[in-house]
């Protein structure tokens, strides 16, 4: 896509968001959706219009930002997945299995949900395995993490980490270990969903 | 996959992608559901969906949502 089509989205996006007369009840409905992985490809492309749209006005003061930007633009891919699709996709894969399940109910913390559903709730949800467990350490507390670990039979994160074989040369639970196996493995049930999607669609 | 759907103001059906809180307000994200080009960034005040004040709000919340929500890790 183009800069200036980049452009069009950010303004469009501005102009829908700025104006305290814009209001309207916040009221949820649930419905059912075929969510296309090209949506959420959409979406990333929507961010990275936002990075071009503000380098014009913001420079130093941003520096995290433009690196960040500049870390999208050469961004390598996993079975052809990009890490923001993955990204993207392992979170709304969460939050639609929870909310298959009427889990909806979290406050805010910042960008982090805290669920206030116990170690037997969630055990529950017999969808729920490992698959889903690093989109609960990027997107939920501490403490939703470790209730969901539990429901797992882990007794923290660091047990689950040891357990399965992610742990550094000198043996330590290692995150970055587990976020290579976890990007590879994410990109596998993409692809799957994909296929099931395309299969659906003839 | 169930997602969360909410009506605007001029009729719009959106989906909502995502929520936070940020400098103790809380934002929302919003997709057309109908234009997938169509983006929209709302806040939440006394459970009203309102415009934000400025394009200065609307660059630091999106800079805010995008270095702690879309990092990988």
């Amino acid at each position: 896509m183009e800069q200036k089509d980049l452009q069009k989205i950010y303004d469009r996006a501005l102009e829908n968001s700025v104006g305290n007369n814009k209001k309207c009840p916040f009221k949820k409905v649930f419905k059912t959706v075929v969510m296309k992985i090209a949506l959420l490809t959409l979406l990333i492309t929507f961010l990275a219009s936002c990075m071009v749209g503000c380098f014009g006005n913001y420079k130093e003061e941003d520096i995290n930002f433009t690196q960040s930007g500049e870390a999208f633009e050469n961004d390598g891919k996993t079975n052809g997945f990009s890490t923001y699709q993955i990204s993207t996709y392992q979170n709304l894969r969460l939050y639609d299995l929870l909310e298959a399940y009427d889990f909806t109910d979290f406050t805010l913390d910042g960008t982090k949900r805290d669920y206030h559903y116990t170690e037997e709730q969630y055990s529950q949800i017999q969808e729920l395995d490992e698959t889903y467990l690093y989109a609960f350490y990027t997107q939920t507390t501490p403490a939703t993490l470790t209730a969901v670990c539990k429901s797992l039979g882990y007794d923290n994160l660091e047990s689950f980490l040891l357990d399965n074989g992610y742990v550094d040369k000198e043996g330590k639970p290692s995150i970055s270990i587990w976020y290579q196996h976890n990007k590879v493995e994410m990109s596998k049930i993409m692809k799957k969903a994909q296929e099931d999607l395309n299969q659906g669609a003839r | 996959m169930k997602m969360a759907f909410v009506k605007l103001e001029d009729n719009r059906d959106c989906i909502i992608l995502d929520e936070f809180t940020y400098e103790k307000n809380k934002y929302v994200i919003l997709v057309n559901s109908l234009d997938k080009d169509d983006f929209i960034v709302r806040k939440v005040i006394n459970e009203e969906l309102i415009g934000l004040d400025n394009e200065e709000e609307f660059k630091k919340v999106f800079m805010y949502y995008y270095n702690s929500r879309m990092k990988a890790k």
